[in-house]
């Protein structure tokens, strides 16, 4: 029950879902972030900003929230770069779980104020669209609303592997689990998604 | 348990396959005897699946979060650094000792020998106090301890030889000469009869005796009590009742209340008597944690007891065999208290890690799942 991949010490990043320039050295460009140097800030965050934003925008229909919490996860980024550079295994996973969290938070507070209910979902059509995708969106949301009540790590299995359509390694990468843990995680995440979205169309 | 892991495999198989854009029947009909149960789950997936490809991403989000990312960075590299990064109640401590030592030093250690009402005798018990609280071995802490009891007898002495009097507060043997007159490390004690009644069942003890010195009349007592001594430590030896504490010798008796399963290599918490030179005697002992191999922690800076210990009749009787009476004593608010440090997040499974997952807050599922 290994990893599929190979493990490094210290401080390391997997520049694995974009692409890189041959000739940028993506450790050195931690060791330079982590001294806050700003040109490597700015392309660590450019690099990680567009799974971030599509993971949150998979789990919230709320656009501004999405942008806040992005930008949020990146503020926190800092915390941990400022802290040992070995903190950051790998960058991408923290910002991924740390994405979960906040996405989680946000859910939780929402509950708590009962500010809106999670049914109303006009706020959909205030952009007029073409008929197909707003029948898409449609189908999204019933998918994030049932979301919601899975645990955890099944939200976060599947928000990252059809955010943006990971890979197993990854994704069992940015869990922190081994590629065997995550096929039976997103097995029984289906599973219970599928449970959920039976029980709303009865 | 193979088999569901082929399932598991066979499922993520199809899931890769759908990806890539194959029918979802197509798939499943390389896999009949899977059907059934696949067909749900796959087309749950493909419900989850993001519709329309790649999210575009706003550039102005990016840009913006970029700004505000950048910033921050810079907001925290140019604050300040203070002279003690991350100042901790040690570092505080040290800071101002070493302004202390600085002063003092410069006075050729002139509050060393002031006596109590001398202006700088405060500085004095501050020092004191800093010693105190920056040492973290055990042993040399009660040693220390002892030690400003010493002190505190000897400017006793002297203000009884000067015929001053003064407010202090003196700690050591407590003994009745022939002629009933009571004694605290050779300090004469003037005594309520009330207070004899108590002096008589802690004769012997080590005690501290709170009252007025009046020159040569001696101490009029305000109040007498045990004294104790807590400290905390990593048990490092149990032979029959006697034990090694972080280096100091503990004698733990029938009466001890122990609390937690006391194991070599654990971190313990004691409540404890002088019992003579060697050896302490101990009242309470609580298990704190598992082993650890890190410094003992700062214990509370009076050495006084913040735990009130509960002495039954059964323990004074004990106590009584041991030659140390004693009476309830009152406990003491302890001058200081330390947060641990940070703390490390344990890791929430014991998987093969392969990257550390961060818990930047703590999360909660906002609703029960059925599962």
């Amino acid at each position: 029950m290994t990893a599929d991949f190979p493990r490094h010490p210290g401080l390391y990043f997997y520049p694995m879902g974009f692409p890189l320039t041959p000739d940028m050295d993506i450790d050195g460009l931690l060791v330079r972030a982590h001294q806050f140097d700003p040109q490597a800030l700015a392309q660590l965050h450019d690099q990680l900003y567009p799974q971030v934003y599509r993971y949150v925008a998979y789990r919230l229909d709320d656009p501004q929230a999405c942008e806040d919490i992005s930008s949020e996860v990146f503020l926190r980024l800092l915390d941990v770069l400022k802290k040992k550079a070995q903190t950051v295994l790998s960058a991408r996973a923290w910002v991924m779980g740390t994405a979960n969290h906040l996405v989680m938070d946000y859910y939780r507070k929402k509950y708590r104020r009962k500010v809106e209910n999670l049914d109303n979902h006009n706020h959909l059509s205030d952009h007029p669209s073409p008929e197909g995708e707003t029948e898409s969106k449609m189908i999204h949301q019933e998918v994030r609303d049932a979301m919601l009540n899975l645990t955890d790590d099944q939200q976060h299995v599947i928000a990252l592997r059809f955010s943006q359509e990971l890979s197993l390694e990854e994704t069992a990468q940015m869990m922190g689990k081994t590629v065997n843990a995550v096929k039976v995680l997103q097995y029984r995440a289906l599973a219970a998604l599928r449970r959920q979205l039976d029980r709303r169309l009865k | 348990m193979t088999q569901l892991l082929e399932l598991y495999s066979l499922f993520e198989n199809c899931l890769a396959r759908l990806n890539t854009g194959e029918d979802l029947e197509t798939i499943l009909a390389q896999y009949p005897q899977h059907a059934a149960e696949l067909r749900p789950l796959l087309t749950a997936a493909l419900k989850a699946r993001k519709p329309g490809g790649l999210l575009r991403i706003p550039a102005s989000a990016q840009i913006d979060s970029r700004t505000r990312f950048l910033a921050e960075a810079h907001r925290r590299q140019s604050r300040p650094k203070s002279f003690f990064p991350r100042l901790s109640f040690a570092g505080a401590l040290l800071s101002s000792l070493v302004l202390l030592f600085a002063g003092i030093f410069g006075t050729g250690f002139a509050s060393a020998d002031t006596i109590p009402g001398e202006t700088l005798y405060p500085v004095k018990r501050v020092v004191e106090q800093a010693q105190l609280a920056l040492t973290t071995n055990q042993g040399s802490r009660l040693n220390l301890e002892e030690e400003f009891d010493r002190r505190r007898v000897a400017e006793a002495e002297e203000l009884e030889q000067k015929g001053l009097t003064e407010s202090v507060k003196v700690a050591g043997r407590l003994e009745v000469l022939s002629d009933e007159t009571w004694t605290v490390a050779g300090l004469k004690l003037n005594l309520t009869p009330e207070q004899v009644a108590i002096a008589r069942t802690l004769t012997g003890s080590y005690i501290e005796v709170i009252g007025q010195i009046r020159g040569e009349d001696g101490i009029e007592v305000e109040s007498l009590e045990l004294r104790l001594f807590t400290f905390s430590g990593t048990l490092e030896a149990i032979q029959d009742n006697e034990w090694t504490v972080s280096g100091v010798k503990v004698l733990v008796m029938e009466f001890t209340q122990i609390t937690g399963e006391p194991q070599v290599g654990k971190r313990v918490d004691l409540t404890t008597l002088h019992y003579d030179e060697d050896y302490f005697l101990a009242l309470t002992v609580r298990v704190t944690g598992g082993s650890s191999s890190n410094e003992p922690k700062e214990t509370n800076k009076s050495g006084k007891n913040s735990d009130k210990p509960v002495i039954t009749d059964s323990v004074n009787d004990q106590l009584e065999a041991t030659k140390v009476p004693t009476k309830t004593p009152e406990p003491k608010e302890s001058e200081s208290t330390r947060e641990p440090e940070e703390t490390k997040r344990p890791d929430s499974d014991g998987d093969n890690k392969v990257t550390e997952t961060p818990k930047p807050t703590e999360t909660r599922q906002p609703t029960e799942t059925p599962d």
